[in-house]
């Protein structure tokens, strides 16, 4: 069956009917759920990325398989190649990519600033040097979410003044409040009610701008909010201390999308901080790359050697088309060969993170956090017998988050 | 053994039932196609995509070929599960062993007196008798091609066509000699390059053999570049007229349709699906003429090449009458944005749509020889 031929549920047709609601609490951790026009997300989620309008070497069906609820498409490639105008023509991303569930784009900003050589921000905008045509062009906030609109995602993401997260000094707050500045302007460009558009919280690591920031933008959010500018090289203990104040600086109705999160262990303190969305190119990329995410130690990396005659599926616990069919050494023996071992990997990395969240869902649900966050830490850093590793320390912005959130840790 | 019957003989070609291969039922009509298989698979389908959604019209006979596997032989004999296990291919389905790759490289130059040369990503491996029968029994397929030293070029003379040709039949008569255990079915491989003589030499010499069956025409010389058409069938015309007519045939390479048709009418029976797959490794799709097949000169096909930017604005289905996944789901215009930015989704819905068209052809040819008159 063609995914997109999917019977509509309820869904929301407009931002007044996009809701979030809070199914459990456990400490500062909520379990929720977020209605959305192209399917109800159930949070924490985490948002696999398929930048370019595909998630690679993958079917739509095999996310649905999954249960994956929702992706993420970059839409600083999308409007280079196809180009936006192109895919409101395809009938909007959905429909081109043959996708039904729901999508978030973010504002073109972040690439722009991390893939573009040349490139200046000022009030009017960001000034950018096109990859493909070298010349000089502009993306002022109306002109993101003039893209954004054309792209039809479910989630848009406001044009916010990105700083590296190392940045100190008055360009912070410059930043921040031009962030606010451009929220604005975004709003006033946003005139498709069946997208959401989320503000993304900036004021670097200093806290103070954060709460500031975060009581501004959470007057003028409807659907979401997002914590941006980090993931960027920051110390762990200052990234966390970020999160935790920025959930608690943000109203309970809005779910908080903390952006360019993916390792699990990141993703595992952030939702037990009160984070409930995420995104990250990590599992994906990295799977192209040969490395499977596992339970026990993390992850194993099997162009190695050792992997040739291991007989065992990547996770004995997965449960995933590859682990159920696909042995370590078959996935060897094709990697870098042929393209079906990126697929293999990608398929296990997916489900790996989408049954990582919905553990944490569990837990969260059934107030069993205490419990599952000993579990999760153990596999973890714990010793791994059938390889002999004795293990890892857990480290100590891990313990102090786990402090602060009141739980105690038996390792 | 492979039970096969041949039903009905025309001057479109001949028509067949394949009731089983081995041990497994298939009952598939001929003139059709092994499925071309790389690394265990369709290339670029896991087998979870191939099973849901490639919906071809009889059951597949894969075409396990050796080079993608053959550095992992070892690992695959510890396994000690077979290479389908190993491999993940669906339980029950019937394997065919060839130790060629129809889309590999085979340059002359590298085969001796003991062993033939095959060519992986990572180099040359010289595959002997014992090497290969030790391959043939840990792999465990239903069945397998014997050796072939294929190293025959045009301009070989008659001392090293002589040559080549004792090389073969010494290859196959090695490998069962001391009655050796080999498990699978026998497919005879016939070699003999670009002489006509040879190559009915080889069939005579060859095709007498008892527990045959079938016959592989080896014709790597002819996979890539220009063919001439004419050279080619009279080639074949020698090998096939001097083989026992009710003997399966089969040539393996990456065919086009029309080369395809006029193979089917000098007598072939089954071919493999590299061609599909190597025009969607380029970006390519395929499509017959409304009239292909409807006589014996009707064997156009249109190809749409991604790589053009004209298709950039063109949300349009691919082929208004093609009903597979990639047709059903997706446009032109998002094939093109996938092979412009080099996105792995671009081969799989292009293999996929053209090995749904490639298997049509075989049943609109078996159509028109089922409405032709009898010879």
């Amino acid at each position: 069956m063609s995914p997109n031929s999917e019977a509509p549920q309820n869904l929301p047709k407009c931002q007044a009917e996009m809701r979030f609601d809070v199914l459990a609490k456990a400490g500062l951790a909520r379990r929720g759920q977020l209605f959305l026009p192209h399917s109800v997300v159930e949070t924490p989620v985490f948002m696999p990325v398929g930048t370019q309008g595909t998630m690679k070497g993958i079917l739509p069906e095999q996310l649905i398989d999954m249960d994956c609820r929702i992706l993420l498409c970059n839409t600083y490639h999308l409007g280079h190649r196809p180009g936006h105008k192109k895919v409101q023509k395809a009938g909007g991303l959905h429909k081109m990519m043959n996708w039904p569930r729901s999508i978030l784009t973010d504002s073109g900003g972040f690439q722009m600033v991390s893939l573009s050589k040349l490139m200046t921000i000022d009030e009017t905008g960001v000034n950018f040097e096109s990859p493909h045509t070298g010349e000089m062009m502009e993306l002022p906030p109306e002109k993101s979410i003039e893209i954004q609109q054309a792209l039809g995602a479910d989630i848009m993401m406001q044009l916010d003044h990105v700083i590296h997260v190392l940045t100190t000094g008055d360009v912070v707050q410059e930043a921040m409040h031009r962030s606010i500045r451009w929220l604005d302007r975004c709003n006033i460009a946003h005139t498709r009610d069946d997208q959401a558009l989320f503000p993304i919280l900036q004021g670097g690591l200093n806290l103070e701008l954060r709460a500031e920031c975060a009581a501004e933008m959470a007057k003028r959010a409807r659907v979401g909010i997002a914590i941006g500018g980090l993931s960027g090289g920051e110390e762990k203990s200052q990234f966390w201390r970020v999160v935790a104040a920025c959930c608690a600086a943000l109203p309970p109705h809005l779910p908080r999308y903390v952006m360019g999160v993916g390792f699990a262990v990141d993703l595992v303190i952030c939702s037990l901080l009160g984070a409930d969305m995420f995104d990250c190119v990590f599992p994906t990329r990295t799977a192209r790359f040969g490395t499977a995410l596992v339970r026990k130690g993390g992850q194993l990396s099997l162009n190695q050697k050792r992997f040739e005659d291991d007989f065992r599926p990547i996770d004995e616990k997965c449960e995933c088309d590859t682990c159920k069919n696909y042995t370590r050494a078959f996935i060897h023996s094709v990697i870098n060969k042929e393209t079906i071992g990126c697929h293999l990997i990608t398929v296990h990395n997916i489900k790996h993170q989408l049954d990582l969240m919905a553990d944490v869902r569990k837990s969260i649900e059934l107030d069993q956090v205490e419990i599952f966050l000993n579990n999760f830490l153990s596999d973890v850093y714990g010793p791994i017998d059938d390889e002999g590793s004795k293990g890892k320390e857990i480290p100590q912005w891990v313990r102090d988050a786990v402090n602060h959130m009141g739980y105690k840790l038996s390792c | 053994m492979v039970k096969f019957g041949v039903e009905k003989k025309t001057i479109f070609g001949r028509l067949g039932k394949i009731e089983s291969w081995g041990p497994v039922e298939v009952q598939n009509s001929t003139p059709s196609f092994l499925t071309y298989l790389r690394g265990g698979h369709i290339p670029h389908l896991t087998w979870d995509v191939a099973g849901k959604q490639l919906e071809l019209s009889q059951k597949h006979i894969f075409q396990l070929t050796l080079p993608s596997l053959v550095a992992s032989a070892e690992t695959i004999k510890k396994f000690g599960k077979g290479v389908v296990k190993f491999c993940a291919i669906p339980d029950k389905s019937a394997v065919h062993l060839s130790p060629f790759d129809p889309l590999g490289k085979l340059p002359g130059g590298y085969n001796d007196m003991k062993s033939i040369a095959i060519w992986t990503k990572n180099g040359k491996v010289s595959l002997d008798v014992a090497k290969y029968r030790n391959i043939i029994n840990s792999f465990g397929c239903t069945s397998f091609e014997s050796l072939v030293d294929y190293d025959c070029p045009k301009d070989a003379g008659s001392k090293r066509l002589t040559k080549t040709s004792e090389r073969t039949r010494h290859f196959y008569e090695q490998l069962f000699e001391n009655d050796e255990k080999v498990e699978g079915e026998r497919i005879i491989t016939i070699g003999g390059g670009f002489s006509k003589f040879h190559r009915e030499k080889a069939a005579n010499d060859l095709g007498g053999f008892e527990k045959t069956d079938g016959f592989n025409i080896e014709f790597h010389d002819f996979w890539k570049g220009e063919i001439d058409v004419n050279e080619m069938e009279e080639l074949v015309k020698s090998v096939i007229t001097a083989l026992p007519p009710a003997k399966l045939r089969i040539i393996s390479g990456p065919f086009s349709p029309p080369i395809i048709l006029s193979l089917v009418k000098l007598g072939v029976d089954l071919f493999d699906s590299s061609w599909p797959v190597s025009i969607a490794e380029e970006g390519k799709a395929f499509c017959l003429s409304d009239d292909f097949a409807s006589s014996l000169n009707c064997s156009r096909y249109e190809i749409l090449d991604f790589n053009n930017e004209k298709f950039a604005d063109d949300f349009t289905k691919p082929f208004d009458n093609c009903q597979c996944y990639t047709c059903r789901n997706y446009t032109k215009g998002y094939l093109q944005h996938l092979v412009n930015t080099h996105e792995l989704l671009a081969s799989i819905l292009l293999v996929i749509h053209n090995m749904t068209e490639f298997d049509r052809m075989f049943k609109l040819i078996r159509n028109s020889i089922s409405t032709s008159e009898d010879l």
